[in-house]
């Protein structure tokens, strides 16, 4: 019987292949699925049925066409294909694809929303950075700066220098 | 010093192969203490034999139901766990790195440990590969997957197969759900790619799988379970000898 499924195990063996614990694929809701909780992962999460409850992932949250989700979706980055019905934060960003209704508040710092798809609900931008992003960007201002003024000087001696000289009498 | 555990040999077959092992031991220089499993003595018994003699790597020689049999023995202990297959599934060539019995034996000369997960079904049945549960007929199931106290959800779906794997990952389908053969034909013929969007992979530290009729839990052929059954991750148990990467390196070049 084991023998019918050998397309089966050799999916099994690639989630074997990966890290122990921690890292992986991540998980899947198949279609024919009812989850009830707090679905969370560190890794992806495929959503192809039904779930009540939050949605939570440190990456990527896939909400297919077939699938329907009844709670808030917290992730990296959030792609809606199906129905939505609760909040998204999605810190990188969200697109909600053409089949894809959301009913409830989002929140990101890069949004798309496809022409045909259904929004209905509040929407913020996260303007927020995290402090390293903070440092490096004024790192990156200073040295800006310090460019354009040394730039500045520069071209204030070139102007200088290439000033007509005009003998007075 | 290596300590080898023989399976009983099912057939002519096999006990030659078991020849040719020691001879390729001896070969390579890593001969030891060869024994084999009979009625009048256990894998466990010999397994106990082994870490009394102070032997610091047990070797098991067979097919994935001795190799699962002398792993479970060596769980939590300080004694590490070599692998011969003769016979076995891809998982453990997969496991150790070897896709033959001569490349097996290299890789136990080098000796580069690693600590790996192992599955348990409660009370006392670990896996070093899988545990399955088949049916020809579709059966209703209810999934509770466990990562922290205040952390589980609950999935309730059909299935006719669910497959548990060592690192706690369930796979679940149901052969009866998704596109039907016409559509199926039709992609192929069309050259059209048809997403598994049935099939459904779950993981958790304790994962509780309730079914609506009783079914067995096969793990190498063998029922040792009926549900509903916890299975629970059992972090880094076990040390067993794996390929080093410097082989793996040189056969890449060539």
């Amino acid at each position: 019987m084991s023998n019918n499924f050998g397309h089966r195990k050799a999916l099994m063996a690639m989630f074997e292949n990966e890290k122990q614990t921690v890292s992986g694929p991540g998980t899947v809701v198949g279609g024919n699925v009812k989850l009830t909780g707090t679905l969370k992962d560190v890794n992806d999460i495929t959503v192809h049925g039904n779930v009540d409850g939050e949605v939570i992932s440190e990456k990527n949250v896939s909400v297919t066409e077939t699938a329907s989700i009844k709670g808030p979706i917290t992730a990296e980055i959030v792609l809606v294909s199906g129905k939505v019905n609760g909040s998204i934060t999605a810190t990188k960003k969200l697109e909600i694809n053409p089949t894809g209704r959301v009913y409830g508040s989002i929140a990101t710092s890069d949004l798309i929303i496809q022409s045909g798809a259904i929004f209905v609900g509040k929407s913020t931008t996260l303007k927020e950075m995290e402090p390293e992003e903070k440092k490096a960007f004024k790192a990156e201002e200073k040295k800006e700066s310090v460019e354009s003024e040394n730039k500045s000087v520069k071209s204030a001696s070139d102007a200088k220098k290439n000033e007509p000289k005009y003998e007075v009498e | 010093m290596y300590y080898y555990i023989n399976e009983q040999p099912k057939n002519r077959a096999v006990a030659k192969t078991q020849e040719y092992i020691r001879d390729l031991l001896g070969l390579t220089g890593i001969s030891g203490e060869v024994v084999t499993v009979s009625p009048a003595r256990t894998t466990e018994e010999l397994v106990e034999m082994g870490l009394s003699k102070k032997h610091n790597t047990i070797v098991a020689i067979g097919s994935d139901r001795h190799i699962n049999k002398v792993a479970t023995f060596l769980i939590n202990r300080k004694c590490v766990l070599g692998i011969i297959p003769i016979n076995s599934s891809p998982l453990i060539h997969q496991l150790i790195g070897a896709s033959e019995i001569k490349e097996a034996v290299d890789i136990l000369k080098f000796r580069k440990l690693k600590e790996i997960n192992m599955g348990l079904i409660e009370p006392n049945k670990y896996f070093l590969t899988q545990a399955e549960i088949q049916s020809n007929k579709s059966f209703e199931t209810t999934v509770t997957v466990i990562e922290a106290d205040f952390d589980s959800y609950q999935v309730n779906t059909t299935a006719t197969e669910m497959i548990i794997s060592k690192n706690n990952y369930l796979f679940i389908n149901d052969k009866y759900k998704g596109p039907n053969v016409l559509k199926k034909s039709w992609a192929w013929l069309t050259g059209k790619h048809l997403p598994d969007i049935e099939s459904s992979v779950l993981r958790g530290k304790k994962i509780k799988i309730e079914t609506s009729v009783q079914m067995p839990v096969i793990m190498d052929g063998e029922i040792v379970a009926k549900t509903p059954i916890v299975t629970t991750l059992q972090l880094k148990v076990l040390k067993i000898i794996t390929k080093p990467v410097r082989i793996e390196e040189e056969k890449k070049k060539g």
